[in-house]
């Protein structure tokens, strides 16, 4: 299937499930072939319905990372999957954005459905302070005494007020 | 049977996953039967650190990710803020991504197949192709001025030119790997040795690589035809119709174990050499950079609000890249994920079923990094096995096949 | 350089802090035959308790900070440290993070700092040549 029609499936598939299903392309080469991205975005409660229907239009669907920054009053995951992979040039990298609120940011796990996605959820767990139902506990990347630090937070939670300055040995948030 | 845990903590693993790990196994007599994974030990807080500061500061920070994948760091990283730009690439300067990204590839890969020889105790093989891959690295020097991190990579194209008087040198570089591909397939591909301490070891399965989301030669070795210059247009690979390399190309089969990913780099090197070659006759002529002056381009980053992101084949596999401007300095966000990040995983069945000897050797067959297979330490309940006893351990297991033991 | 009194080959032991491994493929691209230093006797060892000189690469994250610390005293006297690479000398490209706890110099004595992003191989058998020059020192003072 090539990448247009792939992705007129997807768009029908997910109508009722996402918003603002954007379809951005890049022109690549002397013969500009085209790169497509799509980009799409849900809510909490029907991100996990958008990620089992991706399994209708796409056995195993390859999922890459998750992304996650800290908007302000808004967490926002994306997750990235690469659809339609095994076809020359018809590749579609689809981002699902989903915003948590900051109060109480919390998502399901998608690890029941792709295993391979545990380290990614594990990190946006360790890294933002959002909670995943049904992550098994236990750290991945940040030591234990850093518990409570969410470096990539903005607010208070963040990493700023331990984050050194290596060359003086001084906190960067001295003054 | 007594059960003994055993604890594994491999020391710093590949950086571009930007943590090292710990493999925590547990045995049954010989055998492995339980695998837990830990990483964080090489955690610098990158991403983090790349929010406070411009673009073109954290490309040098990109390409410090990782020692080994220099260009294809950067490379997701400027494509990704090229999306986001919506920067359009001179057609040359693509074309020169493509040949630095393939040296890179070709340096890679015969670093792997030393480290691999290493593991099983043929340590002439490591020299051999460690001394092979200094032509590589000589050739990156020449065009670049670095060996290791090239620096080379501006957002919007590239640093450098190659120029008609260099090409002579790239020439006689690739006519000499043409000559010593022969070898290294003799090497690693009909060696009765090789073949026993590979085939049928730290097999991944078709149906685990596709649910684990493994990437690269490790995805390809279970027969996924799946490569980011295959599927995915970027740089000058969409003109340039690569296909994905499986072992059944050369073998008729596919069985997705050590040896089948000893095979796909193998066959991956000869692949990189054509690219080159083709690049270096197809490359047009044109400009090389987007924006050559630098303060331009930072005041024209400073004004995009927008989101990219980038998918790129490293020698270890898909790479991604997302990043997220907000008319400011620096970014909002910045997400890497470099593919031993996605491979990890897949060393949990791959070291399940195993012996103890086969573990640096299954370990190594993802590519990880030197830093990480050769920093292997077992703790014992009792004594301790040191990265020493482990080689060791394997390197008797070879010594015992090549008297004709049995398996 | 002749040999004085340090009559043995010299022994090293490589230790990654939190290396890009820049350094590291550098480390063993000395060993390998381009270089060679094994036929001066200089040989890379799988434990601190056997060598003579730590090279240490790397910025030092918070988890490896023990382990260096531990590698130190492991290490039998006399030793010299030799830091590679720039991030392990002075932070580098990362000299602000939450999670760093280096440069190396700030956890223990360093004798000999091989600058560059990564130093090339000659550099590193320069510092390991003072090393060996240094502990030579070292032993004809006792």
């Amino acid at each position: 299937m090539n990448a247009e029609k792939f992705i007129g499936n997807l768009k029908k598939e997910l109508a009722d499930l996402v918003s603002d299903f954007r379809v951005v392309t890049t022109e690549h080469g002397i013969s500009n072939r085209k790169a497509y991205r799509v980009w799409a975005d849900t809510s909490a409660e029907n991100f996990k319905n958008v990620v089992k229907k991706l399994f209708k239009i796409q056995p195993y669907p390859h999922f890459s990372v998750s992304s996650g920054f800290d908007a302000g009053s808004t967490i926002e995951i994306l997750l990235h999957f690469a659809l339609n992979y095994a076809k020359p040039h018809n590749l579609v990298l689809f981002t699902l954005r989903v915003k948590l609120p900051k109060e109480n940011p919390k998502m399901e796990t998608i690890t029941d459905l792709i295993p391979g996605a545990l380290i990614a959820e594990k990190e946006k767990r360790e890294f933002l302070g959002i909670e995943i139902e049904g992550l098994p506990a236990g750290h991945m990347f940040l030591d234990e005494s850093l518990a409570g630090v969410f470096p990539w937070r903005r607010d208070e939670k963040g990493a700023n007020k331990i984050a050194k300055n290596l060359h003086k040995g001084e906190p960067i948030e001295k003054e | 049977m007594k059960k003994n845990r055993v604890q594994i903590p491999i020391g710093p693993i590949h950086p571009a996953l930007k943590e090292p790990i710990q493999i925590e196994v547990e045995l049954k007599g010989e055998h492995v039967e339980n695998v837990s994974i830990t990483l964080g030990h090489v955690h610098r807080g990158i991403e983090w650190i790349g929010l406070r500061r411009n673009p073109v500061q954290t490309l040098a920070l990109a390409e410090r990710v990782c020692g080994i994948c220099n260009i294809v760091h950067p490379l997701a990283f400027c494509t990704a803020i090229e999306n986001a730009a919506n920067i359009k690439v001179p057609e040359r300067a693509e074309y020169l991504r493509v040949i630095y990204a393939e040296l890179e590839r070709i340096h890679s890969h015969l670093l792997f197949l030393g480290v691999a020889a290493h593991e099983l105790g043929f340590d002439s093989i490591l020299h051999y192709t460690w001394l092979v891959r200094e032509k590589v690295l000589d050739v990156i020097e020449y065009l670049t001025g670095n060996r290791i991190t090239k620096a080379i990579l501006m957002i919007g194209g590239v640093r450098r030119d190659i120029t008609e008087k260099q090409m002579p040198k790239v020439r006689e570089a690739l006519e000499y790997y043409e000559k010593v591909y022969k070898k290294l397939c003799d090497v690693f591909l009909d060696d009765p040795t090789i073949n026993a301490r590979t085939r049928d070891i730290g097999v991944l399965t078709k149906k685990q690589a596709l649910q684990l989301c493994a990437v690269g030669p490790t995805a390809r070795a279970s027969g996924i035809k799946k490569d980011i210059r295959q599927d995915f247009p970027y740089a000058a690979y969409a003109d340039l119709d690569v296909e994905a390399i499986t072992p059944d190309v050369l073998l008729n089969e596919i069985r997705g174990d050590t040896f089948d990913r000893v095979v796909v780099r193998v066959l991956e090197i000869k692949q990189s050499l054509e690219l080159i070659d083709r690049c270096l006759k197809e490359m047009p002529d044109g400009p090389i950079l987007y924006e050559p002056m630098l303060q331009r381009l930072l005041v024209q980053l400073r004004q995009v609000a927008g989101e990219g992101v980038a998918l790129v084949e490293a020698p270890r596999g898909e790479l991604i890249h997302y990043i997220r401007m907000e008319k400011s300095e620096a970014p909002l966000a910045w997400k890497i994920r470099a593919p031993t990040y996605a491979n990890l995983s897949s060393i949990v069945p791959m070291l399940e079923g195993c012996e103890l000897a086969d573990v640096p050797i299954v370990v190594a067959s993802i590519d990880p990094c030197i830093a990480c297979a050769n920093r292997a330490i077992i703790a014992d309940k009792n004594a301790v096995l040191d990265q020493e006893k482990l080689h060791a351990l394997s390197v008797n297991k070879t010594r015992a096949l090549l008297k004709g033991g049995s398996k | 350089m002749g040999l004085g009194a340090f009559k043995r080959s010299l022994w090293v032991f490589h230790l990654n802090t939190g290396s890009c491994n820049g350094c590291d493929i550098e480390i063993i691209a000395a060993l390998t035959p381009r270089y060679d230093v094994e036929r001066f006797g200089i040989k890379l060892v799988g434990s601190p308790r056997h060598a003579d000189v730590l090279l240490i690469t790397g910025p030092v994250t918070r988890m490896m900070k023990d382990r260096l610390l531990r590698v130190y005293n492991q290490t039998p006297d006399p030793k010299v440290v030799v830091v590679v690479g720039n991030c392990g000398a002075t932070g580098g490209v990362f000299y602000e993070s939450y999670n760093l706890e280096g440069p190396v110099d700030r956890l223990i004595p360093v004798d000999i700092y091989v600058p560059g992003c990564p130093p090339r191989p000659e550099a590193i058998i320069d510092a390991i040549a003072k090393a060996w020059a240094k502990l030579e020192a070292m032993e004809a003072k006792k």
